[in-house]
């Protein structure tokens, strides 16, 4: 009986703890502006064979086409923000692109566990079905992580970014 | 001890990951990114949407998404290394190709085959049409290469993505002579698939390119050109057209024109090569063997001689009005009731249809052409014997 009243007193501070983070009324104070846009990579090439890429809003997208996510955070409060973490699962029919995942002043790592542990890319090891251990590809990672080192000031703006590939049907 | 518990997860989500669904055409591809930050000393948490979102908490954020168009991607392939050899005359000669969907959903396909030029084998000169109308039927059965009882579809029904179909241009040939060459695309067109039968004709994407006009399924079904519908991007579903060209002038369209990128319809070339003129071929190869009374093989008086006479019919072309007569050796006496057809045994009377073979008093006589009803083709067994005895 006592550990079933201290478990409902425990679930009890919980559920306002939830309110109190969650309801509406607080979220409208937000003091950052968080945005995330897509653009798809084009690829022109003139006559002597020079190749400029550009990104624009992707009025198609088809297997093989290259994605550009671009996350930016300003902050919009009279306060610095500190702590700034920002994660992002990768999108569904994509894969990550080598080497693409960028942001000032961030510390980038990735995961292939659906965000249970990140690392450097050469440190996430998978192993075969003979126990031999490869380093992961990029199509096997599930989500990117960017540990912003700095406070972000009152009206500060920053951004990170990553490519990904909408997968082939192979 | 950090790093171990790492790969025993990291392995046990690769299991996982081995069952993930392929991307297809109208998936709403997705993005959520998540914001944690410490403002005047107390944690948030706030997720992003394409505009820019300012409500923290978990769930008051929208996904940056678009939708996955329709990737419309195929290739007709002929399979034959060289041209195929036929014969003047010949029917059900066939040629061979494969069709693969490489686009990003289910597709049907419409068929059809066209008389082209040149010949894709330089030293093959296209020269003359196979008589018309040539015909395409799809590979259904377990065995390999066109059978007429197995393989009846007429378009590919269904063809997954990164699925092939073999797919057969049935032709018979005219009379030729040796040397002659027949160039013959296979023209193959796309269509809805992922229901039962056969889906409507896809004639344009979204982008302007259309298909042209062309007449499928051997003659039963007749497509008009696609009319020209570019629409801006929209949140749902778009086609998108990038079928290759054709490699090769041959390789044309359902319009007999060189296939062009984009168009829904791609075509590769096979040739037949006529190497054997039709003429009747026939040989009668006959032989007797000696059965004496006393078991050997000594032609005495009394002395049995079976002859046999195998009809074998050569070439490509039947047989009409086949009839085989042979006349009793003289100073011999024919065995009553031993007149076999493959082993069947004849009765000596004329007595059509009851068979129609007899022996006449001087001649044994057998009909192969029944009563001239039957045409008789190459390659079928034709074995005859009768005996006689020594006077």
């Amino acid at each position: 009986m006592k550990k079933t009243k201290s478990n409902f007193k425990l679930f009890f501070s919980m559920m306002v703890l939830t309110l109190l983070f969650s309801s509406n009324a607080f979220s409208a104070n937000g003091k950052i502006v968080l945005t995330n846009k897509v653009l798809k990579q084009v690829i022109k090439k003139d006559k002597d064979g020079n190749v400029t890429y550009s990104y624009i809003e992707p009025k198609t997208a088809l297997p093989g086409d290259v994605m550009m996510y671009v996350i930016s955070f300003e902050n919009i409060g009279k306060d610095p923000a500190k702590g700034i973490v920002i994660n992002d699962p990768l999108p569904n029919n994509s894969k990550y692109r080598m080497g693409s995942a960028a942001g000032k002043n961030t510390k980038i790592t990735f995961s292939i566990d659906d965000g249970n542990n990140f690392g450097h890319p050469e440190d996430l090891v998978v192993k075969d079905i003979n126990g031999k251990e490869w380093t992961a590809k990029p199509e096997s990672y599930t989500h990117i992580r960017w540990v912003y080192n700095k406070p972000l000031a009152p009206g500060e703006k920053s951004e990170v970014s990553f490519k990904t590939q909408i997968k082939d049907n192979e | 001890m950090r790093s171990l518990d790492f790969r025993a997860l990291f392995l046990s989500f690769l299991c996982l990951n081995s069952s993930s669904a392929f991307s297809a055409a109208g998936d709403i591809i997705s993005n959520t990114a998540t914001i944690d930050f410490v403002y005047q000393g107390i944690p948030l948490i706030q997720e992003s949407s394409p505009t820019g979102n300012t409500l923290t908490g978990v769930g008051n954020g929208m996904p940056t998404s678009f939708t996955e168009d329709r990737l419309i991607n195929f290739s007709v392939v002929s399979t034959d290394a060289a041209a195929i050899n036929v014969s003047s005359l010949q029917s059900i000669a066939f040629l061979t190709f494969t069709v693969t969907n490489s686009g990003n959903a289910v597709q049907d396909f419409l068929l059809t085959a066209v008389n082209t030029s040149p010949s894709p084998f330089v030293a093959n000169v296209d020269s003359f049409d196979p008589v018309s109308p040539l015909q395409v039927f799809v590979e259904e059965g377990s065995n390999a290469g066109y059978l007429l009882a197995e393989d009846t579809a007429l378009f590919i029904d269904d063809l997954v993505v990164g699925a092939t179909a073999t797919v057969y241009v049935v032709a018979t040939m005219p009379v030729t002579i040796v040397g002659d060459a027949a160039a013959v695309a296979l023209v193959a067109q796309v269509a809805e698939g992922g229901a039962a039968g056969q889906g409507v004709v896809i004639t344009n994407d979204n982008n302007g390119f259309i298909s042209p006009a062309g007449v499928y399924s051997n003659g039963g079904v007749s497509v008009l050109a696609g009319t020209s519908n570019s629409i801006a991007n929209t949140p749902g579903l778009e086609t998108v057209f990038n079928d290759p060209a054709a490699l090769n002038p041959e390789d044309v369209d359902s319009n007999a024109v060189q296939d062009i990128r984009a168009n829904g319809q791609h075509s590769d070339t096979g040739v037949f090569l006529v190497q054997a003129v039709a003429v009747p071929f026939l040989a009668l190869n006959k032989t007797v063997t000696v059965i004496d009374t006393l078991g050997g093989t000594d032609p005495h008086a009394g002395a049995t001689l079976r002859y046999q006479i195998d009809v074998v019919i050569g070439g490509v072309i039947n047989i009409n009005n086949l009839v085989i007569t042979d006349a009793v050796p003289a100073n011999t006496t024919y065995v009553a009731s031993s007149l076999l057809l493959n082993g069947a045994v004849q009765t000596d009377t004329a007595d059509a249809p009851t068979d129609y073979s007899e022996f006449n008093g001087n001649d044994i006589v057998v009909d192969l052409s029944q009563g001239g009803t039957v045409s008789v083709a190459p390659a079928t067994p034709n074995l005859i014997t009768f005996d006689v005895t020594i006077d």
